[in-house]
């Protein structure tokens, strides 16, 4: 079966560092959300950049994107232009510089109209009133003719997915959408994402640390450390019993709502920054599993339990002992 | 019962703004920390708890209300005498970038408590404060942007301890940070505070560090203290509607810990003219009736403390029901 968007051996490569992200596969079918996490520096914003041609200067990519049976090749950005804020949209994380400080509203959404859809003046000025409508600003007309700063934190992130949502994208890549809101706002954002891929069929990847949410609202997710993906699946399997040492590792540094802890869980040492080479596994130097074998043999990802692929060589030993533990605790 | 280490008793602030009017952050807010108990404040951005740690540590002056540190009231001191209390309140922010120098070396950040204070500073005292850290030697002699975040947080932590305080007041101190370095920076300053007995405020606006490091915990909105009590059975079972609001909107991991979620509707209003009656009542997705939107509630007790609702008087409901 195809899939609605399809990347393949994506690299993004910075120039005279390295590789930032490294043979990353990716695929997404409409109406389903999926989380891309790891933590700062591990590539999952540079990942969505490449996919709409964004990147800055000096940084580059490779690789296949097959979008609505259209193939696109990444090192040529400008074959991406079309699609970008037309059939694939973003979100990013602060709306106030995605935004033109000195624009309404209105006339930014009038602007991304303009460009990629054949409809005249009154017609789009009817469709942003209905696009706020849609995303839950509760008077259209005055937030069409405010100005990006006269918006608190949360109507202007609607403001920007109205504006996201505007050309009907069948993606929508977004990054980090909520991480400046609080966490009763983060619930509106949320929920209101959540419809739009629920109700309109959207696919869309959701760029974020926050495990929580992914668990909350994503089917499947990818974990990355340093460039590439250690570990994917669908998030209830990856999150309830991660199968890679580092996704294993992250759900428990997590201080939870619900449990006494005297001390969290850490993972020791740092991230090896981009360009080191590593022949072997590239968390080998901070994971409790580590073998001679890892620093050597570089893992790819294979196939694991419940649907889910890890890039570990010790992986089966682990679910072993896991399960060892866990029937010597009941 | 001995005198509270911190008594903040019924604080105020109002920022007055230019086209006339105030915006008032904090409404007769009480809170008490005592000898070597972390206290925790959430709330929603615009709640007023960044306010409430700097009228603490003695950036911002209260419009009402008095803060009493040990036997003192701070609020008043003129500077001399202020200055050698602040010895012992001490304060660690979320942005360890904007609090230091950035044409200092480490060791000199660090050390500058101890300068102030005139205390002895030694090259030794501040390697033993940095490994204490988990820092060491070779980062004396680096530029703050030479660290990552979390590194340069555990540095800001080194210089708040520097000098022993009685208390720590720190502002969201690991929201800037990842999830790993986070949980480091927790356990860091968890060690401390059992080391040398430090308390501490603890603003944040994440439920679960709050769950981690605090004993105690007041929510705040709108600058009003809406409940307040015993960190765990607060969370566990909260008992003011935007208490249960906001635990159940923390997204959480596992599916058994997931809680019933309840979106509440619109944002925080304006704290120019908070909402008449109970501040919450307009967003309340268990409002009762006309008493929310014209009568203040008062402080009913709960199983973790106390909390400020109508729901919990059981008159008002007894009106109801009958």
């Amino acid at each position: 079966m195809s899939h609605l968007f399809e990347a393949e051996d994506l690299i993004v490569n910075v120039r005279r560092v390295g590789n930032a992200v490294d043979s990353v596969n990716l695929s997404l079918d409409a109406g389903e959300m999926v989380g891309l996490v790891g933590e700062s520096g591990c590539g999952k914003t540079l990942t969505a950049y490449s996919i709409i041609g964004l990147l800055p200067d000096g940084v580059s990519a490779s690789g296949r994107v097959r979008f609505e049976g259209n193939e696109y090749d990444l090192a040529r950005p400008n074959q991406l232009r079309p699609l970008r804020g037309g059939s694939i949209a973003m979100v990013s994380q602060d709306p106030l510089t995605a935004m033109n400080p000195v624009a309404r509203i209105g006339s930014q959404l009038d602007d991304v109209m303009r460009r990629h859809l054949n409809l005249n003046r009154r017609q789009r000025e009817t469709r942003v009133l209905d696009l706020l409508d849609r995303v839950g600003i509760p008077s259209p007309r005055r937030v069409a003719r405010a100005y990006p700063f006269e918006l608190s934190g949360g109507m202007r992130q609607r403001a920007l997915i109205a504006m996201a949502i505007s050309c009907q994208p069948r993606l929508l890549i977004a990054d980090e959408p909520t991480t400046a809101l609080d966490s009763t706002v983060q619930a509106q954002i949320m929920e209101l994402l959540a419809a739009l891929v629920a109700e309109d069929g959207l696919a869309m990847l959701l760029i974020t640390h926050n495990l929580g949410l992914v668990a909350q609202y994503c089917t499947r997710m990818c974990v990355m450390y340093a460039g590439e993906v250690v570990e994917q699946g669908r998030s209830e399997a990856v999150l309830e019993r991660p199968a890679h040492p580092y996704s294993r590792a992250l759900v428990d540094c997590l201080a939870s709502l619900d449990a006494d802890v005297a001390r969290l869980a850490t993972i020791e040492g740092v991230v090896p920054p981009v360009g080191s080479g590593l022949p072997g596994c590239r968390y080998a130097d901070r994971c409790r599993f580590v073998q001679p074998g890892c620093r050597s043999e570089h893992p790819t990802l294979l196939p694991v339990r419940d649907g889910r692929a890890a890039a570990c060589l010790r992986v089966d030993d682990i679910e072993r002992e896991v399960d060892m533990n866990a029937g010597m605790q009941a | 019962m001995t005198a509270p280490l911190l008594d903040v008793q019924g604080v105020s602030k109002a920022f007055p703004i230019r086209r006339g009017g105030s915006v008032h952050a904090l409404r007769n807010v009480d809170l008490t920390i005592g000898e070597g108990e972390a206290v925790g404040i959430i709330g929603e951005s615009g709640s007023g708890k960044s306010t409430l740690a700097r009228i603490v540590v003695g950036l911002e002056q209260a419009s009402a209300g008095r803060v009493r540190f040990g036997d003192t009231y701070i609020d008043t001191l003129r500077p001399a005498a202020r200055r050698k209390i602040q010895r012992n309140i001490q304060m660690v922010f979320q942005d360890s970038r904007a609090s230091m120098n950035p044409r200092m070396h480490i060791a000199d950040i660090v050390a500058e408590p101890l300068v102030t204070h005139r205390l002895p500073v030694n090259r030794s005292i501040i390697i033993e404060l940095l490994e204490r850290v988990g820092l060491g030697e070779r980062y004396a002699n680096l530029f703050p942007h030479q660290l990552s975040g979390g590194q340069r947080q555990r540095a800001a932590i080194a210089r708040a301890v520097s000098v022993r305080p009685k208390l720590i007041v720190a502002d969201e101190p690991v929201s800037a940070l990842d999830i790993s370095v986070q949980a480091q920076v927790l356990n860091l300053l968890k060690s401390l505070q059992e080391e040398f007995g430090t308390a501490f405020l603890f603003v944040s606006h994440d439920l679960g560090v709050v769950r981690f490091f605090c004993d105690r915990v007041s929510v705040l909105y709108l600058g009003e203290t809406l409940e307040t009590g015993l960190t765990q059975p607060l969370l566990a079972a909260p008992e003011h509607p935007y208490t249960r609001a906001l635990a159940s909107s923390v997204p959480t991991v596992r599916s058994a810990a997931r809680r019933e979620r309840i979106v509440l509707h619109g944002e925080l209003p304006s704290p120019e003219n908070p909402p008449s009656g109970c501040s919450f009542h307009p967003r309340c997705p268990e409002r009762i009736g006309a008493v929310c939107s014209t009568v203040d509630p008062m402080q009913f007790r709960t199983r973790a403390g106390t909390a400020k609702c109508h729901l919990l008087d059981r008159r008002v409901i007894g009106d109801l029901t009958t």
